[in-house]
């Protein structure tokens, strides 16, 4: 204690540097060439040429890369950083409180849950409408995984495998109102249950940011008290943590922030439960860098698989989830396989 | 530590009840099987009392109606005077620091920053500031043997030294009322006894220390006052030389116990025969 280096310590603290300084720049790489490529390529020079005009430097942009940039790639790129970020934040919220590193708010069946609302609410008012339907969807169904938790604080994967069922459950019923309801203007099937970043208006975006923003500072706010849950609950009770009151506050929270992500681009599996398994080796253990690392890795994994979604089989663009489910289900076996404190 | 009685000025604001810790004719259990009833003491700044008794005897019951866990189902337990169920939990951390085994296991941090999730009740005190946090997180690992484990992942830990760990959480705490169940099962005989004198001088800092001992000897040797609890309710409470009585003992434990007086120093020493009671 007497010497201040400490190895260990300083090891960590390298490894979390480097490790978000690449993760960091490859997401800088990606923001660019999704502003760069699709089927109008314009030249990176242009873009930023675009971005020199609307901050009022002497530059001048074309009428196309205009509207492309920012009437479609800016806006579904913005999208894809902040339902990224939030879905990772949310899985290492429920992680911790659960104190089980397989929850997802996916798996556990608050993203089909928020589908059924999203699916309801765009019927009524759009994407608006949506959105405001997956919050509230999204809360309920949140609270029907608290109950599950209730009944299963023994057995942390009758847990699992019961919101599991509930998801299942819940995609089937969102396909039943989805059929059932008017195909003009309400998304397909494949957007709800596989979730696409096409089409995202400015709009969508500030709707959804704001809930996601409240609701990760809200979980930002929480980061020590999440620390203190992997004690166990007798053990954060004794030190001053209301377990009920922060498990309901949370469960709010990421029911919102989920229901908010699903209206505007529908399920999209694998973010809350890899980013945060993959980031755990690079940030340690403690909520505050592991909150801010998956928030970045997050960000990264969903406008990098956004990015390959519309380029892979261009001029076909594939729903996102397929290729976060392609890339995430190995990666995650991979990782599962090399690691043994699951 | 200590100086530890100057940090929040606990004792000397004048609002300080007479009695740290008070259980007022408590009740708990589900209606024909009472775990606990009619639990009626109090403990007053500077005791360290010692609770014994027979498996069963509703020990831990009673430790975990003293930390709030467990709200009694009928009567009132009181801390600083006031009703254990009225205080929010973050307020009821600033009180009383409590201890359990099992300690957890699996927990993905260094030794230091599970000692140091002590100080978490007081992170908004006015009257804390990270020197005071540091002075009791030093205080509390030196005084367990942490200071060279300190940055040891806690899962890397043996048993007792986990223990330790979790002891050392509570001491940072700096709380006046230190609520401890079973606080030495796993140490080795060095360490349990140091954390016994250890428990025994913090009591003597004008705090109240409720420790639930399997270890009957070390219940006489260090704590002022034995409270000797069986099938749910308290059958003697004194001191360790009046509630240690040969026949009781053999009653409460239904088995042949004898008491001695120790050749040198004068302690008394329960001894249990060998063998199957009769």
């Amino acid at each position: 204690m007497t010497q201040p280096a400490n190895p260990i310590v300083d090891s960590q603290r390298l490894r979390r540097r480097w490790g978000l300084s690449v993760i960091g720049l490859a997401a800088l790489a990606v923001a660019g060439a999704s502003l760069s490529l699709g089927a109008v390529e314009i030249s990176f020079g242009e873009v930023v040429d675009l971005f020199g005009e609307r901050i009022g430097f002497d530059r001048e942009a074309s009428e196309l890369a205009n509207s492309v940039v920012w009437g479609i790639r800016l806006p579904r790129l913005l999208m894809a950083v902040v339902v990224g970020a939030a879905l990772a934040v949310c899985g290492v919220a429920l992680q911790g409180m659960l104190r089980n590193k397989l929850a997802d708010p996916h798996l556990l069946g608050i993203g089909p849950g928020a589908a059924i609302g999203g699916a309801i609410g765009s019927s009524l008012g759009g994407i608006q409408g949506a959105i405001a339907g997956g919050v509230a969807a999204g809360v309920m169904a949140a609270f029907i995984v608290r109950s599950l938790k209730r009944r299963a604080t023994v057995d942390q994967n009758r847990l699992i495998l019961s919101g599991v069922a509930l998801g299942v459950a819940l995609s089937a019923w969102a396909g039943f109102v989805v059929l059932g309801s008017d195909r003009s203007v309400v998304p397909p099937i494949e957007f709800w249950i596989l979730g696409s970043l096409g089409g995202t208006t400015w709009r969508a975006l500030a709707t959804s940011l704001v809930f996601v923003l409240i609701g990760v500072i809200v979980i930002w706010g929480l980061r020590r008290t999440l620390d203190l849950l992997l004690l166990g609950e007798t053990a954060a009770w004794n030190l001053g943590v209301d377990v009920e009151m922060v498990s309901t506050v949370l469960l709010i929270v990421v029911g919102a922030i989920v229901g908010a992500t699903v209206g505007a681009v529908g399920v999209v599996v694998f973010v809350g439960l890899l980013v945060p398994f993959a980031m755990r080796p690079v940030t340690g253990p403690s909520h505050q860098h592991l909150l801010a690392g998956s928030a970045l890795g997050g960000a990264l994994f969903l406008s990098g698989s956004d990015l390959a979604a519309r380029l892979v089989m261009s001029p076909i663009e594939l729903p996102v989830g397929l290729v976060t489910s392609v890339v995430g289900g190995p990666v995650f076996l991979w990782l599962l396989g090399r690691r043994h404190d699951v | 530590m200590s100086e530890a009685r100057s940090f929040y000025g606990y004792w000397g604001d004048g609002t300080m009840s007479e009695h740290l810790l008070a259980f007022r004719n408590v009740s708990y259990g589900p209606a024909d099987t009472m775990l606990v009833t009619n639990l009626d003491f109090t403990v007053g700044a500077g005791e360290f009392v010692a609770v014994v008794g027979p498996n069963g005897a509703g020990k831990s019951t009673l430790h975990r109606l003293a930390t709030g866990e467990l709200a009694p189902t009928s009567g009132l337990v009181e801390l600083e005077g006031r009703d254990v169920s009225s205080i929010p939990a973050g307020e009821l951390a600033r009180i009383r620091a409590a201890f359990s085994q099992p300690v957890p296991t699996g927990i993905p941090f260094p030794a230091r920053s599970i000692v140091a999730m002590g100080r978490f009740p007081h992170r908004r005190d006015p009257a804390n500031s990270p020197e005071l946090d540091e002075h009791a997180i030093r205080g509390a690992m030196d005084r367990t043997g942490l200071t060279d484990l300190a940055d040891r992942e806690y899962h890397t830990l043996s048993g007792g030294e986990m223990t330790r760990v979790f002891l050392a959480q509570a001491l940072a705490q700096d709380t006046p009322v230190i609520l401890l169940d079973e606080p030495t099962i796993a140490l080795d005989v060095g360490y349990g006894e140091r954390v016994m004198s250890d428990i025994a001088s913090i009591a003597g800092d004008w705090r109240a220390v409720v420790a639930v001992l399997h270890d009957l000897n070390a219940a006489t040797r260090y704590a002022h006052r034995v409270v000797l609890m069986d099938k749910g309710t308290v059958v003697a409470d004194g001191a360790p030389e009046d509630v240690f009585d040969p026949a009781l003992l053999t009653e409460v434990y239904q088995h042949p116990m004898s008491v001695l007086e120790h050749p040198t120093t004068g302690e008394i020493l329960v001894l249990a025969a060998p063998g199957h009671a009769v």
